[in-house]
């Protein structure tokens, strides 16, 4: 006898939309209020700065409510999911359905889709009013055609994804709160397991360094929410292409593991947390591991990374989350009776992190020889020049030092930072006026690469080896890649002065300032770079024609002659100096002794006597503003207009240049 | 015919189905008993093609009944706690029933809609306990099935409906021969209906049998004798049970009654009376033979 039924259920569509159908339907009253309706709000406003607005800021359509459209990217998929999964977990339906001649691959086929309709319809119909709307009023100036398929397109990469994600979860548990629960969990899963990994390595290795592992860039690819979040305040998603690609062929397996573990799922497993016996003891040590990662990771960075306290921390973290586990698996608070499976957990974890303390792999002590390296990209990020972003993955992969006298001289410091147990170390960090991180990126003969990055708690003590690099052509010019990268345009220069601002946007005029200073810096000394940028007044403001970072801003130095003759030339040097009018009082003190100091001027009624010269007579003060600035100096003097509170400016200066009264003053 | 073989199903590592095999004849009720937690509804289940089995074998018509659409089509699983999609309408109800078996008979569910009595444009979830019950059975006979599976059917309804229900099923066994298993965890409740019964007990079937021959097979017997009775009367016959009240013995023989009433005759007795059992009393008896008090096994 043929069979008279078809594939398709069509009862089974009617049902499902009956129950939860309201996704879809909410789902698109959203998106209708978010896009189309907000598109008309403007257009019939007609209000011109919203206008120039849109026309300006907004490239795509995440640039209009992107932030609530990131949020429904994750709250609708989930909510469609947990629905279409709900009639697995409830028993009795779960039996119902089950017992219908249906094949389970087509009951799965079937609820996937419908379930997948409520993300795909809404954006569809809200696709074609894009489209209509297009055609019959004039939107140019928000959007063309071209937007509206782009945004289809990336809506739909997240929604599928997300929603993939949270089926798969469905079919792995069999109660619809840890569904969602979990779903969540598993999309901030990549970057948060990389977040803890990293900081834990990096409290319990010298030299590990959390900006050039390349495991987090990765995984925070591929973390959905990482992109939602740069929605709230960009217009645009900045996402490769192969992300995309990444991210349905990663959809796709989801669907495969979904319906791989649907057929075997056992249907008595309803209500049950996770459905399947043999993933118990994985969700209870995996929730363990984390919990022991967090609770190290919150006690090592609150108590100064003390080793004592990272042990409590990883013991405390690891019972609360092998006991969640177990209450979440048992559905009962009361789970205090075994403790066999905790007790191997936390014996293999004491072997694991003893191992890793004690660096048996070897990793602390890893200095490549000076044959192996090729290049190196170093950082010192205390000089006032570094912008530094660690995930700019170009950076990392070409090096800044390749002369093999000063490859030579970085690994000796890093031989030294490695002999000296006081530097380098990641406990009791503090940041002084001379601490600094290092990081030191070898790129290997073998193609390999060798991060580290240590805390120097003083430069003065590493200086010998330090000073060398620095002062390098090659170091300065990486330092500074946006200046000296020719493919980079700058749109516009300010020139700040003591109280006075002025921009400059004439190209001719831009390219002779950033020329001078091109070759200013080359010649900037070491002492002169790790002043850092704290305290100096004059400044450069660049505006750069570039994707991201669009500021950068350099102090000027008296020792940049040719940028201030320009600046002269070009009468753009009002503000830049200081005059004894300007001034009312200097004060001076010694800041070797005082070198706190230099971060908390006092308030002028705060002043200690005994620390501070006041020098409040025009003479004197004519004849201070006069002397030379030394950046090795060890004494301060700081400036103060004519009004309360109004600094101006403090420098140093040797102590052979102070006149003889401010001496006798101080001894 | 619904076959059951060596079916062995753990929920992770407790038994629930340890080694059950039965047979259950097409056009026969067959009645599962059992006390609560027995197995009864995971054997049900299993039967139905719901879970699983981890061993063994559970064939209708002699092929697997797991994801078979086909054997599936025709055999309904109505479970102890009824099941209805919510807010359904009993005809909502049916057009999914009609989407989803191909049997289903749109004249029967008219008839039985004006034998019933019930609104089919009212929400299931609205109705009584023993209506959603009625609802239930109504349903499941216009799919036209040729098994029907029923997880205590009769559990808290009264005596008319109870009656109605298992008229309905008497009428579609005599008629279409249906093949009817029902669970339930009181023999009164089932004995009527059945041709056969099964006990299972902690996931094993502890006894088997078809109640026309148990019945036609086990007697009560009344015998006194004037003198001495002579012991080699019971070495003769199979006594399951024996005591004796003054001079009369009442005995629980098996076999087959024109044996053992000839074997009794050659000792000359005074009395001697063939009374008819409940079948309460013969399981009794029968499970004092395999060593179970059936008070601790059924009520």
């Amino acid at each position: 006898m043929p069979s008279k039924t078809s594939y398709f259920k069509r009862e089974l569509w009617k049902q499902a939309f009956r129950s939860f159908g309201w996704v879809g339907i909410g789902y698109f009253l959203a998106l209708l209020f978010l896009l189309p309706l907000q598109i008309i709000m403007v257009k019939t406003k007609n209000d011109p700065d919203d206008i120039n607005y849109y026309r300006e800021h907004v490239d795509s359509f995440f640039g209009i409510n992107g932030d609530i459209q990131g949020m429904l990217f994750l709250i609708i998929p989930v909510l469609a999911a947990v629905f279409t999964c709900r009639y697995m977990h409830v028993k009795g339906s779960a039996d119902f359905m089950h017992s219908l001649p249906l094949r389970r691959s087509q009951l799965f086929t079937h609820q996937f889709l419908i379930g997948y309709m409520m993300i795909l319809i809404p954006v569809c119909i809200t696709v074609c009013i894009l489209f209509v709307m297009s055609g019959v009023m004039d939107v140019e100036f928000i959007y063309q055609n071209k937007d509206i398929l782009n945004w289809f397109y990336e809506t739909l990469t997240f929604t599928t994804f997300v929603y993939t994600i949270a089926y798969c979860v469905g079919t792995l548990t069999g109660m619809s709160v840890v569904q969602g629960g979990l779903s969540l969990i598993f999309i901030i899963f990549p970057a948060g397991i990389s977040v803890l990994i990293n900081e834990n390595l990096n409290m319990l290795l010298e030299g590990f360094s959390v900006h050039h592992s390349s495991f987090f860039s990765y995984s925070s690819n591929l973390t959905p929410i990482w992109w939602f979040m740069e929605l709230s305040n960009k217009s645009n998603l900045e996402m490769a292409n192969w992300l995309y690609g990444i991210y349905w062929l990663l959809s796709i397996a989801f669907i495969g593991i979904s319906l791989i573990l649907y057929r075997i799922r056992p249907i008595e497993s309803a209500n049950q947390t996770i459905a399947f016996p043999l993933l118990k003891p994985i969700f209870k040590f995996g929730v363990t591991f984390c919990f022991m990662l967090l609770g190290g990771g919150y006690f090592g960075a609150a108590q100064g990374q003390s080793e004592g306290w990272i042990m409590f921390g990883y013991i405390c973290g690891a019972l609360f989350g092998y006991l969640l586990a177990k209450m979440l698996i048992q559905k009962t608070w009361r789970v205090f009776d075994q403790w066999k499976g905790f007790m191997i957990y936390i014996g293999i974890s004491i072997v694991v992190i003893l191992s890793i303390m004690f660096d048996w792999y070897g990793f602390e002590t890893n200095v490549p020889d000076e044959g192996e390296v090729e290049g190196i990209y170093f950082v010192d990020q205390s000089t006032f020049n570094n912008w530094y972003s660690g995930s700019e993955d170009q950076e990392l992969e070409q090096s800044n030092i390749t002369n093999p006298e000063l490859i030579e001289k970085i690994i000796n410091l890093h031989d030294y930072i490695i002999a000296n147990d006081h530097i380098g170390q990641p406990q009791g960090v503090t940041y002084t006026e001379k601490s600094t991180d290092i990081d030191i990126i070898y790129h290997l003969e073998n193609g390999s690469r060798l991060a580290r990055e240590y805390f120097i708690p003083s430069i003065d003590e590493v200086e010998q080896y330090v000073r060398p690099i620095l002062e390098s052509k090659a170091y300065k010019q990486s330092s500074l890649n946006w200046l000296y990268d020719n493919n980079i345009r700058i749109s516009s220069v300010a020139v700040s002065g003591y109280d006075y601002r002025q921009r400059v946007t004439d190209q001719q005029t831009i390219n002779k300032i950033s020329n001078a200073l091109k070759q200013d810096y080359l010649d900037t000394s070491y002492e002169e770079m790790m002043q850092g940028s704290y305290g100096e007044r004059k400044s450069l403001d660049f505006e750069l024609k570039s994707e991201q970072e669009h500021f950068r801003q350099l102090p000027i130095l008296d020792s940049y002659s040719k940028v201030l003759e320009v600046l002269d030339q070009e009468e753009l040097d009002r503000g830049l100096t200081l005059h004894s009018t300007d001034v009312s009082m200097i004060a001076i003190t010694n800041s070797t002794q005082n070198e706190e100091m230099f971060y908390e001027l006092p308030h002028r009624e705060d002043i200690d006597l005994n620390e501070w010269m006041l020098v409040e007579d025009s003479e004197q003060i004519e004849e201070l503003i006069s002397l030379d600035k030394e950046a090795s100096g060890t004494w301060e003097l700081a400036f103060y207009g004519p009004y309360e509170n109004d600094f101006i400016d403090s420098y140093k200066v040797q102590e052979d240049q102070l006149p003889s009264y401010v001496k006798e003053y101080f001894e | 015919m619904i076959q059951v073989q060596n079916v062995i199903k753990k929920f992770e590592k407790d038994y629930v189905l340890n080694d059950v095999s039965l047979k259950i004849q097409r056009g026969s009720i067959y009645g599962l008993l059992g006390s609560n937690g027995a197995g009864k509804t995971t054997l049900l289940k299993t039967i139905a093609g719901i879970i699983k089995q981890n061993e063994g074998a559970v064939e209708l018509e002699r092929k697997p009944v797991y994801e078979n659409v086909g054997l599936k089509e025709r055999m309904v699983f109505i479970p102890d706690t009824l099941f209805f999609f919510s807010h359904y309408t009993v005809t909502q109800m049916a057009n999914f029933y009609m989407g989803v078996y191909p049997n289903w008979n749109p004249k029967r569910f008219d008839q039985m809609q004006q034998a019933l009595d019930l609104d089919p444009n009212r929400k299931i979830q609205r109705f009584s306990k023993g209506m959603q019950r009625q609802v239930a059975f109504w349903l499941a006979l216009c799919v036209m099935p040729d098994y029907l599976i029923l997880d205590e059917p009769f559990d808290g309804l009264d005596p008319v409906i109870r009656r109605k229900i298992k008229s309905w099923i008497i009428q579609d066994v005599a008629e279409r021969e249906m093949t009817v298993m029902v669970s339930s965890h009181n023999l009164s409740e089932v004995e009527d209906i059945c041709d056969a019964i099964g006990i299972i007990h902690r996931g094993k079937l502890l006894l088997e049998k078809d109640l026309d021959e148990l019945k036609s097979d086990i007697h009560k017997v009344q015998i006194a004798f004037k003198e001495e009775m002579n012991p080699t009367l019971f070495d003769e016959l199979d006594v399951l049970h024996q005591e004796k009240r003054g001079s009369v013995y009442i005995c629980i023989i098996r076999g087959d009654d024109q044996l053992v009433e000839e074997i009794i005759e050659q000792y000359n007795p005074v009395v001697f009376d063939i009374l008819p059992l409940t079948l309460e009393e013969i399981f009794i008896y029968e499970m004092e033979g395999v060593g179970y008090a059936i008070e601790n096994i059924l009520l």
